[in-house]
Parts: C-alpha cells; structure tokens; sequence
C-alpha cells in the first residue's frame, strides 16, 4: 500500500506556517490568571490559566522576554513585582508563537495594570460581603479599646521604615513612652505574606496586652492587596484583642482597615494615636483633679469665711448676752441685798415687837394671877373649906341625932322592952317558938320566961 | 382613940354604926358599947373639922 508519509518536521513546519499566517501579524488583549512564574536570565516564563466556576477551561505558557521585562519595569515601577504574582488575573498583550521544539506559547508584549485593580477592586467587595454575610465585619468595632493602651502586640516586618518609625514615635515621643511592646516580624509581601502574616495574628491574639498593632509602611496598590486577603480579614474579626491598623497609604482602604477596630493612616499615626489618647486621659486626669482642687480650695475658703463671720458674730453676741446677764445678775444682786436687808428688818422689828407682847402678856399674867387669880382661889378654898367643913358638922350633929334616936336604951327609959329568943331579935327570929325561952330587956333588968303559947 | 384615924374613915364607921342601929343588927349586949363608940368618933371628928377651921383661918391670915 502506498501511503502519503509526511516527516515531522513537515507537519510542524505546515502547521507553523498555518499558525503564523493566521496569528503572527496580530496582537490580541488576553485575560488570564497567573499560575505559575519562572525567572531565568532576566526573561519570566509564566504560565497561564482560564478558569469557569472552578474548573479550568484553558492553560498556556507565555514568555516576556528580557528586553519586554525592562521596559515594563521601566514603565510600571515595583507594580510590575506586584501584578506578576501569581494568582493574579491579568490583562496582557499577547501574540501567539509556534516554535518547532517549544511548542505552542503566548508572546507578552503588554500588560495593563487597569484590570487588574478592577479585579482587585471587586474582590475586596467579594470579600467584604463575605465577611458581612458571616457575621465578622463588624465584630471588632464591637471591642471596647482600653481608655489607656498600655501593651501593646506589634505586627510588621522590622526591616521597613514604617515599623521602625512606629517604634521611635512610641519612645522618643514627649507625652507617654512607657509602653510594653511585643513585636512579632513578619513579611508583608510575596508568597508567604498571607500565612505568615495569619500565624503572626494568631500568636498576637494569646499575649496579656490591650491591642495589636498592624503595620506596613506604605506600598503600592499591589504591595497591600495582601491585606484585602479574606483569611487574614476573617482572622482579624475574629481576634480576642482590638486591632489597629497602620498599613500606609492614604487613598485606598483595604478590608484589613475596614474590619479593625481602629485605622490609622500611617505606623507613625498609630503610634501617635495611642501616647494621645494616654496623653488625654492623664490630661483628663489631671483636669479632674484640678477642677476638684480648685472646687475644694473655694469650697474651703467660703467654709473658712462663714466660719470666721459666724465666730465674729458669736463673739460680738455673746459678750452682748454676758454683760445683760451681769447687769441683770448685779441688779438681781442688789435686790436681794435690799429684799434681804428689808426681810431681817422686819423680822427684827416683829420679834422685837413678839418679845415686847410676850413679856408684857407673861407679866400681866403674873400679875393677874398673882393680883386676882391667886388670891381668889385661896378665898376659893376657904369658903369651900369651910362649906365643908360646916356640912360635915352638920352631917355629924345628924349622925349624932340620929345615934341618939336610935339608941333603945332611951326607948328602954321610956318603958318600951326588947324580945329576943336565942339572943335573937324577936323580929328576925324564925325559929319554933313553943318551949324556947324568951328574953325580954326592960330598962332595970332582964325577964327570962318560957314560951307555952302563941296566939296571932 | 387611935391618933392616925383620918376623918373619912372615921366617918365610914360612923355609917355602918348607924346602918346597923337602923337594922337592929346590934346585939343588945353591945348596944351600949356601940354608941359609946359612935359618941366617940362623933367628937372625934367634931375635933377634926375644929383643928382644920383653925388652921385654914391661920393660913389665911398668914397670906
């Protein structure tokens, strides 16, 4: 069988030729994002990718060569480091090229920056509705930062001028350097900024201190994309400790900023920001003070004032009130004195007066009983003396009548007799009379007869 | 006659000397001796209120 054989540099060269005579005279503006980067004898070898919602669509190496990489350089200054770096997308110039060994690349003639801050522009607000959307945009502005911020956890990269201005400004500064300042270097730039920077906050967040600081002297818009990055935004919101912000730049904020507790322009701002505010609260301090002194001192003086008005007004008062009361007390005094003077005298004159009556009453009395009374009671007695003495005189002449007419020797004399039986008298007996003798007394003798009969 | 004899009781026997005549409680053998006695403190007493007139005039007169 005869076949139609081609070498393979016939077919390459035929394809070459269909490539060439379709691309090589245009230019096209490709976007792509940068995978990968090479850098071999001034000439960057890049390799590109398209991707649709995760998956890759297309993939090509591309070249700038050396002569390309100087003039860009020339042109786009360090932005040009910044925009190639990978994971970036990209708005390049490109033509397309076939080698017969190398295969099918991409020549890069142009890059504009442009798309790629768009890009850049609209991720930031990716990720700031992510980090909205999740709770964590607003959760470091809800930390109170101390009144006095006093330790304070550094984060930079101490070989920039921007961290060592921080740490000057904090302690060559005229209102407050005692500060305690934990420093934790890093890199803020290139491949490792992210990661490093995310352990640095990590560590940051497990020291005793009142805030950590951010910092990073400036940059292009490039340089501080690294801080619109949503690990180390997520990290930031998430942090225990108050975070501030001193990234450098003026114009353009990045999430990092948006997210922090506080943001400062600068790393020198930062610094400043915190010995104020210790400035502000001593000077409020000391306002306080002052104004409490100042209260006291006149609150003092007019104490001391009333107090000496008061005591003037007391002594003048009381020495009124003392020489009343003597005047009072003398005239009291000397009315006493005369009252008392008086009170003797009268009493002198009534005992005088009570001694005069008594001894003329004791005198008249005498006299009266010596005059009248005495002698009285002596007639008195003997007129009642001799009244007694004349009724018992009279009383004995009766007695002696009376013995006189009652003696029976008289009524004897007379003829009259007296009868007895048993030496009794015949008017008392109660005895028999029959055979008893009876007694019967006469004046010249005694008859005895025997009793032989009664008659009544 | 007994010399301290006081009036009063001179005169209390007396009494009972003449309360026993007015009863007849004297025996007839002590009649005679009663009223002598009663004779007796009669003048007795008679001589008493005489010494005691006396004296009270001499008293008297002395004031």
């Amino acid at each position: 069988m005869n076949k139609k054989t081609y070498t393979l540099t016939q077919l390459v060269d035929s394809v070459k030729s269909v490539i060439n005579r379709t691309y090589s005279e245009n230019a096209y503006w490709v976007t792509a994002e940068l995978v990968k980067l090479n850098i071999k004898g001034g000439h960057y070898y890049l390799e590109l990718a398209d991707s649709v919602e995760g998956f890759n669509t297309a993939q090509m190496k591309a070249v700038v060569w050396r002569t390309q990489v100087l003039a860009l350089q020339t042109n786009l200054g360090e932005e040009f480091k910044q925009l190639l770096q990978p994971g970036n997308r990209l708005l390049f110039r490109v033509s397309v090229t076939f080698h017969e060994i190398y295969g099918l690349s991409l020549t890069i003639h142009d890059l504009d920056p442009a798309f790629t801050y768009g890009e850049i522009e609209l991720k930031k607000k990716q990720t700031i509705e992510r980090l909205k959307q999740e709770g964590l945009y607003d959760l470091q502005r809800q930390l109170k930062l101390p009144l006095i911020v006093k330790r304070v956890v550094l984060i930079g990269s101490p070989d920039t001028s921007g961290y060592r201005d921080f740490l000057t400004e904090m302690t060559t500064n005229n209102i407050f350097r005692n500060f305690t300042i934990q420093q934790i270097a890093t890199t803020v730039q290139g491949d490792k900024a992210v990661s490093e920077i995310c352990a640095a906050l990590k560590e940051a967040d497990t020291y005793d201190a009142d805030a950590i600081v951010l910092i990073r002297g400036g940059g292009s818009k490039m340089d501080l994309n690294v801080f619109n990055d949503y690990q180390i935004c997520s990290l930031i919101a998430g942090l225990r400790l108050p975070l501030i912000t001193g990234i450098g730049h003026e114009t353009d904020e990045v999430v990092a900023d948006l997210v922090a507790n506080s943001r400062q322009i600068t790393p020198t701002a930062v610094a400043k920001f915190l010995y104020v505010r210790v400035g502000t609260f001593r000077a409020d301090l000391q306002t306080g003070l002052d104004r409490i002194l100042t209260q006291a001192l006149s609150q003092m003086a007019r104490a001391t004032e009333q107090f000496t008005n008061t005591n003037k007004f007391l002594s003048h008062y009381f020495q009124n009130i003392i020489t009343e009361y003597r005047t009072d007390l003398q005239t009291k005094l000397h009315l006493i004195q005369l009252y008392t003077a008086d009170t003797l005298a009268e009493e002198r004159a009534l005992l005088e007066l009570a001694l005069n009556r008594g001894g003329t009453a004791s005198v008249n009395h005498l006299r009266v009983l010596r005059e009248i009374e005495l002698p009285g009671t002596l007639d008195r007695i003997l007129v009642n003396a001799q009244n007694l003495i004349d009724i018992s005189r009279l009383e004995m002449t009766g007695m002696r009548d009376k013995i006189e007419l009652l003696n029976p020797l008289k009524l004897l004399k007379v003829g009259y007799t007296m009868c007895s039986i048993d030496h009794i008298d015949l008017a008392h007996y109660s005895g028999a009379y029959i055979g008893k003798e009876l007694q019967t007394l006469t004046d010249q003798f005694t008859i005895y007869s025997t009793i032989t009969k009664i008659q009544k | 006659m007994e010399e301290k004899l006081s009036y009063e009781e001179a005169l209390s026997q007396l009494q009972t000397i003449v309360k026993k005549l007015e009863n007849k409680e004297v025996k007839i053998d002590e009649l005679a001796g009663t009223v002598a006695r009663a004779n007796e403190l009669v003048e007795y007493c008679q001589t008493k209120l005489q010494q005691t007139e006396i004296e009270i005039q001499k008293i008297v007169k002395k004031g």
